[in-house]
């Protein structure tokens, strides 16, 4: 998981930082305004998948966590569990919306948008 | 300081850099005027475009000064500087629009807003750049992107200007295009100019002086003129230009046994069907078609020679008399004598 955000900074063009260290930006100032920038969309895809990751760590989670400790995913269990069938298969349709909403602003933005353009370049 | 140091844009002084254990650049002196444009010209590895990051600050020396109108600059960081630089690849930001790229050195100075758009514009407009304004780099052409970059350095009114390999990434009629704006630009604004380049064309026709580079060491500084004239050592005369090299001596108009390197452009060779003062029997070859002029191998008793003829191009197998105007004669290397004739 690391091993994403890494390789997105790891490919912003070390020319593209140099550059704006001639423009006159100090270190962290190049880390901000470009560095980091330019590696979003890495870092991006790397919360969805640690997210994903926690997810699925879900049921150990809950073995050594209840009742004291709920995480995000346990939550999401115990809400879906507890409800009828009827109200849990109306609640999975609702949950797409916002997983298609996310696709549809991820390919806009990341897929074809300027972030991915900063990986082109050598 | 003396005045000099005052006149001088910018200064090399005793340079040396070793970089993985290998000498880049060895006790590099190189003095440049105020307004003047100057080429770092040599073949891939010469150590040309690590004197320029020494320059632009990305590299510190090992040993030496960089003076920058006469303020000695070695220890400071590039973002210190008082100069700009063009890079090989143009390095525009891709998240930004044009107007921002060129406007993020103004924003870092903390200049006003009005402050900021006025120069941009003003620079913009210098370059032909103002229906891209709110372009991104990705949507307009190279040549276009080349001239962002250069926005972007000249936005910041440095001292020095640094171009790195500026035209190496455009096609070849837009190159000559733009290298002459870029000479234009530069004598407008008479802002000191150092470019490095591998293509001597561009280094000729641009620069006010050239400074050719071997292995870490300039080998020769001067005019494009004179480089071309009298280049000072075997190396320079191989790479400014085409030679046909000997190895012998040149006495009354042919090639005699010697010990020197005689050297001898294809321009300065004369070919005439009818016999000249000072004319050679010679026999034409073969022939290459190089567009305005032909390329011609004569063979002559003394030697196999290349000339470059304009017009009246005789028939493969033609005899008939050719004379060398002009020879260098090089001696280990170094310039022994030019025979003119």
């Amino acid at each position: 998981m690391t091993w994403i955000p890494a390789a997105a900074f790891a490919s912003v063009p070390q020319s593209l930082e140099d550059a704006a260290r001639d423009a006159g930006a100090s270190k962290l100032r190049v880390f901000r305004d470009i560095t980091f920038r330019l590696a979003l969309p890495g870092i991006l895809v790397a919360m969805v998948m640690s997210f994903l990751h926690a997810f699925d760590e879900a049921q150990g989670t809950y073995l050594v966590g209840v009742p004291t400790i709920y995480t995000m995913p346990t939550q999401m269990y115990a809400l879906v569990l507890n409800y009828p069938a009827q109200i849990a298969a109306v609640f999975s349709i609702l949950l797409t919306i916002p997983s298609v909403i996310l696709i549809g602003i991820a390919r806009k933005h990341i897929l074809g948008g300027h972030l991915a353009e900063g990986f082109q370049i050598k | 300081m003396t005045t000099f140091e005052q006149e001088s844009g910018l200064q090399l002084v005793e340079l040396n850099k070793v970089l993985g254990g290998r000498v880049i650049i060895e006790n590099l002196n190189l003095t440049v005027k105020k307004g003047e444009m100057v080429s770092l010209l040599g073949p891939s590895g010469c150590g040309k475009t690590t004197t320029l990051r020494i320059i632009s600050g990305f590299l510190f020396p090992d040993s030496g000064k960089v003076l920058l109108e006469g303020k000695d600059v070695t220890a400071v960081g590039p973002e210190k500087r008082p100069s700009a630089m063009v890079f090989q690849n143009y390095a525009l930001w891709p998240h930004m629009t044009v107007f921002k790229n060129v406007a993020y050195p103004l924003k870092i100075r903390k200049f006003n807003k009005q402050a900021i758009e006025k120069r941009v514009h003003d620079v913009l407009d210098i370059l032909n750049l103002m229906h891209h304004v709110n372009s991104r780099p990705s949507q307009i052409s190279g040549g276009e992107q080349q001239r962002v970059a250069l926005a972007r350095a000249l936005v910041q009114e440095p001292h020095i200007l640094l171009l790195d390999e500026p035209l190496s990434n455009l096609d070849a009629k837009l190159r000559i295009k733009v290298r002459e704006d870029i000479r234009e630009l530069q004598r407008r604004l008479a802002i000191t100019t150092v470019i490095v380049t591998h293509d001597q064309d561009e280094a000729l026709s641009i620069s006010d002086r050239v400074a050719v580079m071997k292995s870490g060491r300039i080998e020769q500084f001067s005019t494009p003129q004179e480089l071309y004239d009298a280049p000072i050592t075997e190396y320079v005369a191989n790479f400014i230009g085409s030679l046909n090299s000997f190895t012998g001596d040149f006495v009354d108009g042919r090639l005699t046994p010697g010990e020197f390197t005689v050297g001898i452009r294809p321009e300065d060779v004369k070919f005439s069907v009818k016999s000249m003062v000072g004319g050679i029997q010679s026999k034409v070859e073969q022939i290459v078609p190089r567009g305005h002029f032909h390329e011609v191998y004569l063979g002559r008793a003394d030697m196999r020679l290349r000339a470059f003829l304009a017009s009246d191009v005789p028939e493969v197998g033609t005899e008939g008399y050719s004379k060398v105007t002009k020879a260098l004669l090089y001696q280990k290397g170094n310039l022994f004598k030019i025979v003119e004739q």
